[in-house]
């Protein structure tokens, strides 16, 4: 596997505290990374330093297998959470001071822009001042200047903070479609939904140190509490009957008369098959599921348990 | 392009488009100038010759007063003998430009008998000083005559106008000197300051429009500050520039509305200041104090010309960095919404203890305290500017040299200062201003 990024045992120390511990991320070529972590973890002291802004005090930082130079700055775009424009210039005129600072020449800024503006259908603000738009307005423009200069890693810090849900949509379409073009995506959020719905790989970081990684779906599979889930219309004792032998009732929800949702877990190591083949006769399937633990679940499990175990130390 | 070009234009572009930059730079001089030209204004605008009736009873005096006194202020004219005083008096009762002046026939003989003067339309104070004046010279030309019998003609030429002191030293007059030396002073506090002040809001502007990290992801922050310290630096420059052309203009201006050849005139004051004994009476337009005063300005300001270009700049910009990066350390290290007034007292104190100092300089341009201020550092920009006109070039030129070379050792230690300040204090969001942060973080930044 490429890997865009690679941080190896990264430390980062601040007067007061250090702000990333030994702290190793990989993160391959073409995928959408989420960095999780409550507030405070480090997560933007790591991105501050993929993008230069700050430097480890020891161990390293790769870009394409390099260590990182001034030159990288212009391959990354970086949408940070505290974001913000320059209120009393005009929209165009800042859209292109910001292309060029990411090393586009004039031409191709102009170019980009227009056809940016275009697909957003904002061309018509091209020249109003920043400070006469609405908040709105002002995302979408912060998103055009972040991907303008097509760059090979995104780095998207709490994108959807202060997002209207239309606005929300577009720029979680916009990076689907980033994606699809080859761009790398690393998403800090807090927001486990969206982490859910487009995230490939996850580093959750707590206290400055990673205390889990991998690919979503392993992770998820990992933190399975292997139970199903159930639905069926039915008589209830005739479905608790035919359980009985190898099936555990864990929780039952009546959504109208003679219909349930109802979840289970095996005794032994029953499969879903052995689940149906039990319940089949008596009860009418709707649809079963195996349930997984969701990435929302597992964040406050995870970070609980290593607050714990940081208490009890 | 370059990026630091960007940031420098950008910085550039966006202070000099403002309306207020383009009514500064010419309101500017336009003040300055109506200040130079207004007294001359006021008083041509309200100027009328003045007519003194005399009704001389001394018989002498009143007829020499009209032969060597009057002026294009005032106008004296001697009554014939028979005219009494009660009859001109009140026939010219109500006249506004037109006074009756009496000289009784004891007029300067018994000490207790005076002069009077009738008029009712408020003669200025100027005006009966004049006469006071006049009267008195001739006065005086009589009781030298009675003793030495000596003819009048030749007593006159004798005691001249007045007496001149003619400066002999070096360079400019000592009063031309004076204006320069405070005109530059208080210039380069007012541009240090001024800019200053400028480059810490400049500092904030992205602190505060939240857009500091999205810059900080494509420039070094060492590179940000440098840019934003020189576009605003050159914003300087230019406005400097414009003021000191506009200034020419005006100037122009008013020595066509005052309308002499000014250098003439002052090389004609000299010449005839130079020939001892005999008085070369130069043909000599008559012009007020004020006019002379502005005339003399002019010339000085023409002279000074070469010196202030050259060494100027190099104050300007030491001084400029020197406190731009200051500035630029409180300005990154104070929150959007933080009252930065108090931190910068301690950094206008030296500013403010240059221009004090640079104030004495007029009375006393070689003293220990403007020799020290004027090479150390802190206050060199604004002392040495304002010294600058008395510097004898031949012996002192080291001065000046050194002072510029420690001012920009100085420089390269503030820019380094404040560069590490502001790597690390610009991305600090709700940390208090303090000197104890701004310490902090210069320690912490690597």
């Amino acid at each position: 596997m490429r890997y865009i990024v690679e941080a190896e045992k990264v430390v980062k120390n601040f007067s007061n505290h250090t702000a990333l511990n030994k702290v190793t991320i990989k993160i391959p070529e073409g995928c959408i990374y989420g960095l999780l972590g409550p507030n405070g973890a480090g997560k933007t002291t790591f991105i501050r330093l993929i993008n230069q802004i700050s430097k480890p005090d020891s161990g390293t930082v790769l870009f394409y297998n390099k260590p990182l130079e001034e030159d990288h700055i212009t391959k990354i775009g970086y949408l940070p959470e505290e974001r913000g424009l320059y209120k009393k210039m005009k929209v165009g005129e800042q859209a292109m001071y910001l292309a060029q600072l990411k090393g586009m020449n004039k031409t191709d800024a102009k170019a980009k822009l227009k056809s940016w503006f275009t697909k957003f259908d904002i061309l018509d603000w091209w020249n109003y001042k920043v400070e006469d738009l609405s908040k709105g307005m002002a995302q979408k423009i912060q998103f055009i200047v972040t991907v303008v200069h097509e760059p090979k890693l995104l780095i998207l810090d709490e994108p959807f903070s202060g997002f209207d849900p239309i606005n929300t949509e577009l720029i979680k379409k916009e990076i689907l479609e980033l994606k699809d073009k080859g761009t790398t995506i690393i998403f800090s959020t807090h927001n486990m939904q969206s982490v859910e719905e487009i995230c490939d790989y996850i580093t959750l970081i707590n206290k400055s140190e990673v205390i889990l990684q991998g690919k979503v779906e392993e992770i998820k599979k990992q933190f399975s509490k292997n139970e199903f889930e159930i639905h069926f219309t039915g008589n209830m004792l005739s479905f608790t009957t035919a359980l009985w032998t190898g099936f555990q009732l864990i929780k039952k929800e009546e959504i109208q008369k003679n219909e349930f949702k109802v979840t289970v877990a095996p005794i032994d190591n029953q499969s879903i098959n052995d689940l149906l083949g039990s319940v089949i006769v008596g009860c009418k399937v709707k649809s079963v599921k195996e349930t997984s633990a969701s990435i929302h679940d597992i964040f406050i499990r995870t970070i609980g348990e290593d607050n714990l175990t940081d208490t009890n130390n | 392009m370059n990026k630091l070009n960007l940031i420098i234009r950008r910085e550039f572009k966006t202070r000099v488009k403002k309306k207020s930059f383009i009514v500064l730079s010419i309101i500017t001089p336009l003040i300055i100038a109506l200040l130079v030209i207004a007294p001359i204004l006021i008083q041509q605008s309200t100027f009328k010759q003045k007519t003194v009736l005399v009704v001389d009873n001394t018989i002498t005096l009143g007829d020499l007063l009209e032969r060597d006194k009057s002026s294009k202020f005032i106008k004296y004219v001697n009554m014939p003998l028979s005219a009494t005083i009660e009859v001109v008096a009140d026939r010219f009762e109500n006249a506004s430009d037109t006074m009756v002046l009496h000289l009784n026939k004891n007029f300067g003989i018994i000490s207790n008998s005076p002069g009077q003067l009738y008029n009712n339309g408020h003669p200025g104070p100027g005006v009966l000083k004049t006469i006071k004046n006049d009267c008195f010279d001739i006065f005086r030309k009589i009781q030298v005559y009675r003793v030495t019998k000596l003819n009048l003609e030749k007593v006159d030429k004798k005691l001249g106008d007045s007496c001149n002191i003619q400066y002999e030293g070096r360079g400019l007059n000592p009063e031309v000197k004076s204006y320069l030396s405070l005109a530059g002073g208080f210039l380069m506090y007012l541009l240090v300051l001024i800019y200053g002040v400028q480059v810490m809001k400049g500092v904030m502007e992205e602190k505060t429009n939240r857009i500091i990290e999205v810059i900080l992801s494509s420039i070094q922050p060492v590179k940000l500050m440098w840019g934003k310290i020189i576009g605003i630096g050159l914003v300087g420059i230019s406005q400097f520039t414009i003021i000191i052309i506009t200034s020419i203009i005006f100037f122009g201006a008013i020595q066509s509305f005052v309308d002499i050849d000014t250098a003439n005139l002052v090389n004609d004051q000299i010449k005839m200041m130079d020939s001892e004994g005999n008085l070369v009476s130069a043909n000599l337009p008559q012009l007020s104090i004020e006019e002379m005063d502005t005339l003399y300005a002019i010339e000085g300001l023409k002279s000074y010309l070469p010196t202030f270009l050259i060494i100027m700049p190099f104050l300007f910009i030491g001084g400029f960095l020197l406190y731009a990066a200051f500035f630029a350390a409180v300005g990154s290290a104070a929150n959007p919404d933080t009252e930065t007034q108090q931190f910068i007292l301690p950094i206008t104190v030296p500013i403010i203890l240059g221009m004090v100092t640079a104030t004495t300089i007029m009375d006393n341009p070689s003293s220990d305290l403007v020799y020290y201020t004027s090479m150390f550092p802190l206050t060199s920009p604004i002392v040495m500017a304002a010294r600058l006109p008395f510097i004898n070039w031949a012996t002192d030129w080291w001065q000046v040299l050194t002072a510029i070379l420690l001012l920009f050792i100085t420089v390269w230690l503030s820019t380094k200062f404040a560069a590490k300040v502001y790597k690390t204090a610009i991305l600090m969001y709700g940390q208090k201003l303090s000197y104890r942060n701004i310490w902090k973080w210069f320690k912490q930044s690597n």
